[in-house]
């Protein structure tokens, strides 16, 4: 600055305040056109110019379906015609202004001028748009995941893939993956019901382990010392994502077998746009809140107490053998091992132990894995399952190689028809 | 629905889901009635921090079991929870010794010791995650301290506690395992 206190011409004046951003997204009339300005946000100079009513977007698109049908060779049709034949479905109105910015746009051309007569035909990247628009108006999540790891897929299966293109396109993979993972956590942080039902909806998280799976092999295969740091960071990529869905899954369905509701997802839906409080305070106690608060059962506590102040009488330690064990004084082994499953499950029927095992702090897995296979064996109603695939975590010192486990949660029945039926009452009894 | 009636809802729906709320920022009133609707009552307590938040409970000693929508299945505490939290509150509530706040730790050789066995297993996940969750235990700085919801306790079941604390304090074996 000057003395005069003016800013030299050479630099540029910054700007004070800058420019706010909008609090909240464009309110688009129709759901489609929202997802498709999402998408093509890139391109878009003003938000507004995608917000055409879901009639509208019908319109424009039976418009150039006419188009095509009307005029198969390509030599231009009267609008009059087009008019008459659509003139059933929608008003007249709509229909010419659909007309007009789809000329603006470059979809439709304009033919011929005649007197009092003009003649449109449809344009190459019109065409394209026929296909173009619904996918990418309704395609959504995992679905355009999905669609494009294939596409990966193939470009890098291709023999004539250089290494550059993979790692181009792997690099993209790995970004839109981490946007996914980082929205899912979002969702599920927030509790967002609905964006959880309809992110759940498609969540699948075996097969993006399984086809990242694939297309790893395919570039490891053909570009091992090329590419493997980009593999490893989409690798992450893809492990954060699988583990965000898996949170969702076991949020949504989290409390189902404890309340006993079970509700179709169109059902969910509808309540979700029509019901009244006490209906919504009801669906929430059964998918997605805490069923009730905790109970602290005061004859439990007084039991904790006795237990916890157990004294064996004036020998401190007592020989080995020469005393009974006594199931009144401390927690019998099956009611200590079903007490640690039970909150290990939190009410779901299955939880996936692999995380826990590869991340928690040694000896702990150990001990847990030592414990519940202990319980397997009681057959009172809970069961591990050992998956295939084998997991390293690794902390820069030391790595730990761990299987894929689940901790399952039998039913009654089961348990009656593998275990005879005294084991069952048993079980129950101990419920 | 209404406006005040949908920003009860969702404010309720935030304090099943995450065990409390501020009341600062709450529509007390209409919660109140909206969690009636549910079997269920608000109840005001202080955090850590001694800012008030409201934690839901039920009216009377025992909440009621019942069979129709909204289920109000009865979620006792299990054992394992049980056990930690009558050793946390003996800690905290230990005469002559003012801890504001306990270790994961601390409990676990309180009970390793009390039991002759090793307890980690299955008292870590209870400390850890169960008990943040029923709203019993906080943390606070790294530490554990006592959570808004346990404020909130009945008479029946405070006095079970303090009959547990004072069998514990009582105890020969207390002073060692409390680390005296």
């Amino acid at each position: 600055m000057d003395e005069d206190g003016k800013v030299p011409e050479s630099l540029p004046a910054a700007s004070p305040v800058s420019q706010p951003l909008p609090r909240s997204p464009f309110p688009y009339r129709s759901a489609k056109a929202r997802h498709a300005a999402s998408v093509l946000g890139v391109l878009l100079r003003e938000a507004g110019a995608l917000d055409c009513t879901d009639e509208e977007v019908a319109a424009a698109t039976e418009l150039c379906h006419a188009l095509v049908d009307l005029d198969p060779d390509g030599r231009g049709i009267p609008t009059r015609r087009l008019y008459e034949y659509l003139g059933g479905r929608f008003p007249r109105a709509v229909l010419e202004r659909r007309l007009a910015a789809l000329m603006s746009a470059g979809a439709v051309e304009k033919h011929v001028d005649k007197l009092r007569e003009q003649e449109v035909l449809l344009s190459m990247s019109g065409s394209l748009g026929l296909i173009l628009v619904p996918e990418i108006s309704t395609t959504f999540g995992q679905k355009a995941l999905l669609e494009r790891l294939s596409r990966v897929h193939a470009r890098a299966s291709s023999p004539e893939a250089t290494a550059a293109d993979v790692q181009a396109d792997i690099i993209e993979l790995r970004r839109v993956l981490t946007g996914f993972a980082n929205s899912l956590r979002r969702i599920v942080d927030e509790g967002n019901v609905a964006a959880m039902l309809e992110q759940a909806s498609e969540a699948d998280d075996q097969e993006i382990r399984i086809r990242i799976g694939r297309l790893s092999k395919v570039i490891e295969d053909k570009f091992a010392d090329e590419l493997t740091g980009d593999l490893e960071d989409l690798a992450g990529a893809a492990h954060r994502y699988v583990r965000q869905q898996v949170r969702l899954l076991r949020q949504l369905g989290a409390n189902r077998s404890i309340t006993g509701h079970w509700l179709r997802s169109d059902e969910i839906h509808e309540i979700l746009r029509s019901g009244s409080l006490a209906r919504l305070a009801s669906l929430w106690d059964g998918i997605v809140f805490d069923q009730a608060p905790y109970w602290l059962d005061p004859a439990r506590i007084i039991s904790a107490a006795e237990n916890l102040t157990f004294e064996q009488g004036e020998q401190d330690i007592p020989e080995a053998g020469t005393h009974p064990l006594d199931e009144a004084e401390e927690p019998s082994l099956r009611e200590v091992l079903a007490d640690f499953a039970e909150l290990l499950l939190s009410g779901k029927d299955e939880v996936d132990l692999t995380s826990m095992l590869l991340q928690g702090r040694w000896p702990d897995p150990i001990i847990m894995i030592a414990r519940l296979s202990a319980l397997a064996g009681l057959e009172i109603g809970y069961d591990l399952s050992y998956g295939q695939g084998l997991l390293i975590g690794s902390d820069g010192t030391k790595s730990r190689v761990v299987s894929v486990v689940k901790l399952q949660r039998i039913r009654e029945s089961t348990v009656r028809r593998a275990a005879g039926s005294d084991v069952a009452e048993e079980s129950s009894a101990h419920e | 629905m209404s406006d005040p009636d949908s920003e009860a809802a969702i404010m309720l729906a935030h304090l099943r889901w995450r065990g409390r709320v501020r009341a600062a920022d709450s529509p007390i009133a209409a919660m109140e009635r909206a969690a009636e609707t549910a079997g269920r009552c608000l109840q005001i307590a202080n955090a850590a921090d001694g800012e008030p938040v409201l934690v839901l409970g039920w009216r009377g000693s025992e909440p009621a079991a019942s069979t129709l929508a909204p289920r109000l299945s009865r979620r006792r505490a299990t054992v394992s929870m049980t056990r930690c939290m009558v050793v946390a509150w003996a800690l905290l509530h230990e005469v002559g010794h003012h801890r504001a706040s306990v270790a994961t730790d601390e409990i676990v050789r309180v009970l390793d010791k009390l039991t002759g066995r090793s307890s980690r297993a299955w008292a870590v996940p209870a400390i850890e995650d169960a008990l943040p969750q029923a709203g019993w235990l906080e943390s606070h700085h790294g530490q554990w301290v006592l959570g808004p919801a346990s404020a909130t306790w009945d008479d029946l079941t405070r006095e079970a506690m303090d009959t547990a604390v004072r069998r514990l304090h009582d105890h020969p074996g207390w002073r060692e395992a409390a680390g005296d």
